[in-house]
């Protein structure tokens, strides 16, 4: 409905960033938008100086931000974003309407089979920190790790959230459910990275490997996601003989410490028969 | 024609790939001169040379993983079996019997394989630390050899964990493009594949090298009384503190679980490793004999049997052997000792009574 209204998806973009980013007080560019949202660059800067044009936006040092007659369109375009399904996430219908889109991704697990329903990760922009209120059910990346409310995921928690810069990450709007999400690497890499429980990841990469370029699975993590990924591509290098190929020197990475957990997921690694005949 | 920043970088990984592949792989001449030391006190063909120089190559590799594994796990670790009775006990006195499957144990106490498999994987980072042998296959990607796999097709026992570790030899295994093509299913492409053989004509003497597996095993109940070793390992490869199963109690159980078994009707399909197993018996004129009677005493006494029992059914295998041992005696593994003593009735019955003796 969104893009029928507004006539085009450039249209579309530019007011949802607007909108979203005027109400946490922050400016927006048409660079980011046009790069997230997948819309003409030159469409973009057009539209935005149209807006100029007829007041509705104002030019900041850091992009435009919506002028107090701009501010009149926010209940209008919010009202168009699209309610989610009955069956769809509240939280992510929360983070549809409150956060610009170019300044936050969701890392999901892609491929994942294993392990069940389990929290995304919310990567915000750190310029954001302090700006938003999270509703209950967001938790800050830190305060899982250290609180036991949280142990039983699932229930309690469905979404972590990570403030951090967004310079040079993957992401892409999506038009289907007008959420940003990071790319197949991009999540996996910040899942590895930042998520307390890091290891139940590892499955959909190593069972699902060429549908990865793993040497940009390692450029996008962060030191301590590398040496994990590393440690669980050797592992299994060393249980089944794969040969990973690859620019990036594998074994310099591994770490011994953490070998212990990325032995742990075993079991979805191999089929079970061969677990229990060979005992492994 | 000037260098591209690419052709900079391809022969720059080229050249480190040679320059490893000096370093790991045992040059020629290393390989002749142990070759003079085991066949010193025999008369061999030019071919049976050959055979024996080409097997030498598997056995610097399988000595280096022993040194390495002793290296990197310490006292978690220890030896024994055929490599150790045949290249480290058996050159002081005799000529070896050729085997390749290294046999070793884990000193500590696990529930299952995949705690060792972890174990691997640091010992993995040491070896590529330390040799760093990454196959080009491309201007800018490898594929990494000597690093241990498990051999899932080999893992036949719960308590046995079977590994294998690809190597680069000259002579023995699978030419190194069609290894990539089954282990990557990538196919070479015709550059790399000429930069490739040469590197492998200028460090190896050979166009197409080839990849071979060292296999080897670590058992996970222990039960072996232990010794450490110092030893000067063949093909320079220096001094060695070895973790190795007693002498007498390897030799003991070769007795009790191979040559003095009750086969019963598998009798014939286990003669190969009755002959293996007698063939090492040599050791007994290096091993006490007190201990060695001891531990027999030991343990046929846990499997509910007395000495009397083993000496029947050796006596009963070692009839059988002599009857068809033929067959097996023409293998290759025995090409040294064939050449040293020609007749394997002679040397069956002087064993035997050696073993007779000891029993006593």
């Amino acid at each position: 409905m969104l893009v029928e209204v507004l006539g085009s998806k450039v249209r579309a973009a530019i007011l949802l960033c607007l909108v979203k980013a005027s109400k946490l007080g922050i400016s927006v560019t048409p660079r980011s938008i046009a790069r997230v949202f997948g819309v003409n660059f030159t469409e973009t800067y057009k539209f935005m100086k149209n807006l100029l044009g007829q007041e509705f936006v104002e030019k900041t040092p850091r992009g435009f931000k919506l002028t107090e007659k701009g501010l009149k369109l926010v209940d209008f375009t919010l009202t168009l974003i699209p309610s989610p399904k009955s069956w769809s996430s509240s939280e992510l219908d929360w983070v549809r309407k409150n956060i610009p889109d170019t300044l936050y991704y969701i890392s999901r697990p892609h491929t994942q089979t294993w392990f069940g329903p389990a929290p995304l990760l919310l990567v915000v922009d750190k310029r954001l920190q302090d700006r938003i209120v999270f509703p209950e059910n967001f938790v800050l990346i830190g305060d899982y790790v250290e609180s036991s409310k949280y142990i039983v995921r699932g229930q309690i928690t469905n979404i972590l959230v990570l403030y951090a810069s967004l310079r040079g990450r993957e992401y892409k709007y999506s038009w289907d459910n007008y959420l940003t999400w990071g790319s197949l690497e991009q999540s996996y890499a910040d899942l590895l990275s930042y998520m307390p429980f890091w290891e139940e990841f590892l499955p959909d990469i190593l069972l699902n490997s060429k549908l990865f370029d793993l040497d940009k699975l390692f450029k996008k993590a962060s030191k301590k996601g590398k040496k994990r990924l590393a440690t669980g591509i050797a592992y299994y290098a060393t249980l089944t003989g794969w040969k990973p190929i690859l620019k990036t020197p594998l074994y310099s990475l591994v770490d011994e410490r953490v070998i212990g957990r990325v032995i742990s997921i075993t079991p979805y690694l191999l089929d079970s028969s061969v677990l229990v005949s060979k005992n492994i | 024609m000037p260098y591209s920043k690419t052709s900079k970088f391809e022969r720059e990984l080229f050249s480190e790939f040679m320059r490893r592949l000096t370093n790991v792989v045992p040059s020629v001449e290393v390989l002749e001169r142990e070759l003079m030391r085991f066949s010193s006190s025999i008369e061999l063909s030019r071919s049976e040379l050959n055979q024996v120089l080409y097997s030498l190559e598997r056995v610097y590799y399988i000595l280096l993983l022993m040194r390495e594994l002793q290296e990197y796990f310490k006292d978690k670790i220890q030896f024994g079996g055929g490599v150790v009775l045949n290249y480290i006990f058996m050159l002081r006195i005799d000529v070896p019997r050729f085997t390749f499957d290294l046999d070793s144990s884990w000193n500590l106490r696990v529930n299952s394989k995949r705690s060792v498999l972890g174990e691997i994987v640091s010992f993995n980072k040491y070896l590529a630390e330390k040799y760093s042998l990454c196959l080009p296959i491309s201007s800018d990607k490898c594929v990494e050899l000597m690093i241990v796999e498990y051999d899932i097709e080999k893992d036949y026992f719960p308590q046995i964990l079977s590994l294998r570790l690809p190597v680069i030899t000259r002579w023995s295994g699978l030419e190194f493009y069609k290894y990539v093509k089954t282990n990557t299913s990538l196919e070479l492409e015709y550059s790399t594949l000429r930069k490739l053989r040469e590197c492998f004509k200028n460090v190896l003497g050979v166009r197409d090298a080839k990849i071979d597996y060292i296999r080897f095993e670590i058992t996970l109940k222990p039960i072996y009384p232990c010794v450490k070793l110092d030893v000067e390992l063949p093909f320079n490869l220096g001094y060695a503190k070895l973790n190795i199963t007693e002498l007498e109690y390897q030799l003991a159980s070769k007795l009790v679980y191979k040559i003095g078994w009750d086969f019963r009707e598998k009798l014939r399909d286990n003669l190969h490793d009755v002959l293996k197993a007698v063939l090492d018996m040599r050791l007994l004129n290096i091993a006490s004999k007190y201990k060695f009677r001891e531990y027999v005493e030991k343990l046929s006494s846990s499997i509910g049997f007395k000495i009397i029992d083993i000496r029947g059914n050796m006596k009963r295998n070692l009839v059988e052997l002599l009857r068809v041992g033929e067959e097996f005696w023409t293998g290759f593994h025995y090409i040294l000792v064939r050449a040293k003593y020609r007749d394997i009735s002679s040397l069956v019955r002087s064993i035997r009574r050696n073993l007779e003796e000891s029993l006593l």
